[in-house]
């Protein structure tokens, strides 16, 4: 059994399979498209270009493009063999493989897709077209892969006879892999005269003058294409190949089958079967339409003429496009299971495009709802698609388009594809054409997908490929912004570096505070140490003082006090001063005191109290009871004033609390005499005025705060909330002077006034100094305005 | 009579120190008055913990806890709400401990909102209307004078300092203005408001003055003791 050999890794797999075992790569032939074709094409690559420039690149040098009318020159077509689309390549191998083996294995019936194998060898024909060869079994099972102008030969495959097992080449799967063949060129280079006719055309010719497009002559190979039946190509017999006279005499008369012996010498025996099908089947849709050949046909090649009489017939065929397509999707029938095995794996596509690559054509050629161009819509070669129908006239250009290759251009043309693939996409985007705005989509550029557009849906990054906009680096600013970021980066350079101690004040600042201080010092420390009067007893009473005063009058003797501390150490020295003496009234009174504090350093600020400002009680045998700290604050207090027992047990010695004298008989909190709370914080006398309201009761709450907390305490004894209030040094040395008994606020009353007055001549001082300047400062504005 | 050597000595001296350096910020900021704060801070949250845990965890939750039985197992209750206070150092576990926060916030503030409004807010309205008690100082004409002097001050004073603090002014063409009589009783507002801020400083002043008395006095009667 045949194996099939790899092309892409060489290894040989069993026969029948589409993929390769060793590598995976599929094993059918490729389809229409050339190694290059393969190549990724990227953006702003044109791909028709680039693979015709494969073509050009072989175009002998000198010789330019050949246009409408113009005798090609012969050239050597083994170049030719590199510009082969990969599809001929690999059929044509497989055509000489079999021609090899079975050189004399002819079939009278040259009408199978395996023409070239049972077809004579080209060096026995001569003149056969050995990659033309394999076009016969092309057109049977994928005639997407056939250029148009051949797709017309088997418009209807059901039609075609099936092949004789006898003439199938059962070792056309051993096509080994395109590195073993031996060159293309080298073997056309070796029969030079065994080139077909047509071929013999391209050598070159200097004398041939290019015929008016008017005169163009189809090339003669081509004139006995289906497409010229009625006219037999006058072109000389020797030029056109016997095989393709054998075709053309055909189609001119399809129902005359000539012998095959009488050409089998000098056309393939497929095609002359090939002939008498088409002859039968496609030439009622070209043979009336086909326009009638020129009569200046001497002046064109007869491959060329043919050429154009096919691409017109083509062109024409559009019209007939139902037929067309009916013909050309009809599958063959009954015949299938009677294809050759090498034949089996080669399904014809459902569709274009699944499984080919993209079409490489120009821009021209990229709409395909235009009249003449669905007969090259299909895969074509590069070189081939170039030969499609003008665009600007119903009929199809009888050359290719017209396109100005200068003689520089043929090193870049020459570039492999990978070699441009990696080009720079500078480059590429500066050959990037932009697309029109009418454009349905954008043409891919790379991928199986190259050259189609529309086939994607648009989407961001999907179809623009372009580099971003390159702007300006240097920044377009003003004057002043330049001057605003010098300064931002001049403060932001300060603000890392390590500065060294400032001297934040100056010496006059630093002198005026010393000044200060002296004098304020001065002033307190000068009736502490002379011991001297300075300021005049207080004149009058307040009315809470009176008030103050009757109340602790009415107490009783042995009535129990509850007295808060609740005023910070700093606080002491004021707040001492101030109740010293309403103190030692309560004492003098028998009444038993407990002591609560709400803040921690009260239970020990209340006995420092009581040990430095009454400490003749103390010694006289005084009983008092300290609770100690209060914790929760509002509800701590509003826990004491709802439950006493339960919230404070413990003495701050942790003996039970209400075990003591002082608080013998006491359950609730209405049950003291008297609740007399100290404090310097107006918030927390407002705490136990609010917490204790309802629990209280008609205990009279007498306070004596501090100078500070006066402006918000006042209105709760204004509004009879708390019945006595004693407010700072003022409040002390008033009941000081009211019981007669000099105590710590006579001693500071007289530094206090002195300081007092020395600081409001200073704030004074400072006050008239700062008007005298603003004055100063607006007079000198004004004279300067 | 001059000090002998005794504790009352050491910590006057100490106390004399700590003034003097406290004092020295005068001149400026110097490492004297900063270790003088320093050890102020220190004293005082080390005194306020000792005072916690002597005066409050330790008699009234531990002790209760280990010696009194079943009848304070509830006392597990705030044990365990207070242990999950510890949670919130850790970012991670610091959920834990909101319910024990929110217990103490939210009885903070109803215990506060209501004192306020049983307490300051009705008596306050209360002690205003009566003010305006115009029979009860009838018979006493100089009183009732005083009297509404005083409370039409007190009246005037409220509502133009509550003007004052009144934004909101109507849109015109020209931009939103007030009308004049919120202008008129926004200016006296704010000159009720300035004669408050230069009370509240007397206040602050004087208390300020009296502590510096005090602590001039002490050194002079500590230096007088060492003499």
């Amino acid at each position: 059994m045949a194996d099939l050999r790899c092309s892409k890794c060489g290894e040989p797999n069993p026969e029948g399979l589409e993929t390769c075992q060793n590598c995976g790569a599929s094993l059918l032939p490729p389809p229409a498209s050339t190694p290059l074709d393969s190549q990724p094409i990227h953006a702003g690559e044109k791909p028709t270009k680039k693979a015709t420039s494969e073509f050009e690149k072989v175009k002998l040098a000198g010789v330019g493009p050949i246009h409408a009318g113009e005798q090609p020159t012969p050239k050597d077509t083994g170049e030719l063999e590199r510009a082969l689309p990969s599809w001929l390549q690999s059929l044509r191998k497989g055509g000489k493989e079999a021609s090899a083996e079975s050189p004399a294995d002819t079939s009278p019936d040259l009408d199978l897709p395996a023409e070239p194998q049972s077809s004579q060898p080209a060096e026995a024909s001569g003149e056969s077209l050995d990659w033309l060869a394999g076009l016969g079994s092309a057109a049977t099972e994928d005639e997407e892969e056939v250029p148009d102008w051949l797709a017309g030969l088997h418009l209807e495959p059901d039609i075609l006879p099936a092949p004789p097992e006898a003439s199938l080449p059962s070792q056309a799967g051993k096509v080994p892999p395109e590195e073993e063949q031996p060159p293309a060129a080298a073997t056309v280079s070796s029969r030079g005269e065994s080139l077909p006719g047509w071929l013999e055309s391209l050598k070159p010719k200097p004398a041939v003058e290019e015929p008016p497009a008017g005169e163009e002559k189809p090339p003669e190979w081509l004139s006995g294409l289906p497409g010229t039946p009625e006219e037999p190509s006058p072109a000389a017999p020797s030029v056109e190949p016997d095989w393709l006279s054998k075709l053309k005499g055909k189609a001119v008369a399809p129902e005359e089958t000539p012998p095959p012996s009488a050409s089998g010498a000098e056309v393939p025996d497929w095609l002359s079967g090939l002939e008498t099908e088409v002859g039968a089947a496609a030439s009622s849709v070209f043979s009336s339409e086909l326009p009638p050949k020129q009569e200046s046909s001497a002046e064109v090649p007869d491959w060329l003429a043919q050429l154009k009489s096919d691409i017109k017939a083509a062109s024409e065929a559009e019209k007939h496009a139902e037929e067309f397509e009916q013909a050309a999707e009809m599958p063959p029938v009954g015949k299938k299971e009677e294809l050759p095995d090498w034949l089996a794996g080669v399904e014809r596509p459902t569709t274009p495009a699944a499984g080919a690559p993209a079409l490489v054509m120009s821009d021209e050629g990229a709409s395909s709802a235009e009249p003449g161009q669905a007969a090259f819509s299909l895969e074509t070669p590069d070189w081939l698609s170039k030969l499609r129908p003008d665009r600007g006239t119903e009929s199809p250009p009888l050359v290719p388009q017209e396109e100005e290759v200068e003689p520089e251009n043929l090193e870049t043309a020459e570039l492999p594809s990978w070699v441009q693939a990696m080009r720079p996409v500078e480059a590429v985007i500066a050959e990037a054409q932009p697309a029109a705005p009418d454009e349905v989509g954008a043409a891919e550029g790379s991928g199986p997908l190259a050259g189609l557009r529309g086939v994607l849906p648009a989407g961001q990054g999907l179809g623009s490929m372009r580099k971003p906009p390159v702007y300006a680096i240097k920044l377009q600013v003003t004057d002043n912004q330049q001057r605003y970021a010098a300064q931002l980066e001049k403060m932001i350079l300060e603000e890392g570096q390590v500065k060294g101690r400032k001297r934040a004040r100056s010496t006059s600042t630093m002198a005026w505070r010393l000044v200060i201080s002296i004098v304020l010092f001065a002033a307190i420390l000068i009736p502490l140490v002379t011991g001297q009067q300075f300021t005049p007893d207080l004149e009058g009473y307040p009315s809470e003082w009176a008030n103050t005063g009757v109340l602790l009058n009415q107490f009783p003797t042995d009535a129990p006090m509850l007295m808060v501390f609740d005023y910070d150490p700093a606080f002491s020295g004021e707040l001492a001063a101030s109740a010293a003496t309403v103190i030692d009234r309560v004492l003098f009174l028998g009444t038993r005191l407990t002591l609560v504090s709400t803040i921690p350093t009260g239970p020990a600020l209340a006995e420092q109290f009581l040990e430095s400002t009454q400490a003749y009680h103390l010694d006289t045998g005084l009983q008092y009871t300290n609770l100690g700290y209060l914790a929760g604050g509002p509800a701590g207090v509003l826990s004491f004033a709802t439950d006493p027992i339960a919230t404070a047990q413990l003495t701050v010695n942790g003996d039970p609390a209400w075990e003591t004298p002082a608080l013998q008989g006491i359950t609730r909190l209405s049950d003291f005499a008297a609740l007399i709370i100290l404090t310097d914080n107006a918030e927390t006398g407002r705490t136990w005025i609010e917490q204790t309201h309802s629990s209280i009761g008609n205990t009279p709450i007498l306070m004596i705060i501090s100078a500070q907390a006066e402006p918000m305490i006042r209105p709760y004894y204004d509004s009879g909330q708390i019945q006595g209030l004693v407010t700072g040094l003022v409040g002390g040395k008033a009941y000081e002077k009211n019981y007669a008994t000099p105590g710590l606020a006579r001693r500071y009353w007289d530094s206090f006034g002195l300081g007092t007055l020395v600081a409001v001549v200073m704030i004074a001082s400072g006050c008239a100094w700062g008007l005298l300047t603003a004055w100063r400062t607006r007079k000198k504005a004004g004279e300067e305005a | 009579m001059p000090l002998t050597f005794s504790w009352d000595l050491v910590t006057g001296l100490v106390s004399f120190l700590l003034t003097l350096m406290v004092l020295s910020y005068l001149i400026e900021d110097n490492p004297a008055f900063r270790v003088a704060i320093y050890v102020f801070i220190g004293v005082a949250a080390g005194y306020a913990a000792a005072v916690a845990w002597n005066q409050v965890l330790m008699p009234r939750l531990f002790l209760p806890l280990t010696q009194g039985g079943w009848t304070n197992l509830l006392l597990i209750v705030p044990f365990l709400l207070g242990l999950l206070l510890f949670t919130k150092l850790s970012p991670r576990l610091a959920w834990m401990g909101s319910p024990s926060l929110a217990l103490i916030v939210g009885v903070g503030a109803a215990v506060a909102v209501g004192g306020a409004v049983l307490g300051t807010l009705f008596p306050q309205m209360q002690a205003v209307v009566n003010d305006f008690d115009l029979p009860a100082l009838r018979d006493d004409w100089q009183a009732w004078l005083e009297g509404m002097f005083e409370a039409s001050l007190m009246l005037l004073g409220t509502v133009s300092t509550l003007v004052y603090f009144h934004f909101s002014a109507k849109a015109t063409s020209g931009g939103p203005q007030r009308g004049k009589l919120v202008n008129i009783l926004g200016w006296v507002g704010q000159v009720f408001v300035a004669i408050t801020f230069g009370v509240l400083f007397a206040g602050v002043f004087a208390a300020a003055m009296t502590a510096l008395i005090e602590r001039i006095n002490f050194l002079v009667t500590f230096v007088s003791q060492l003499f």
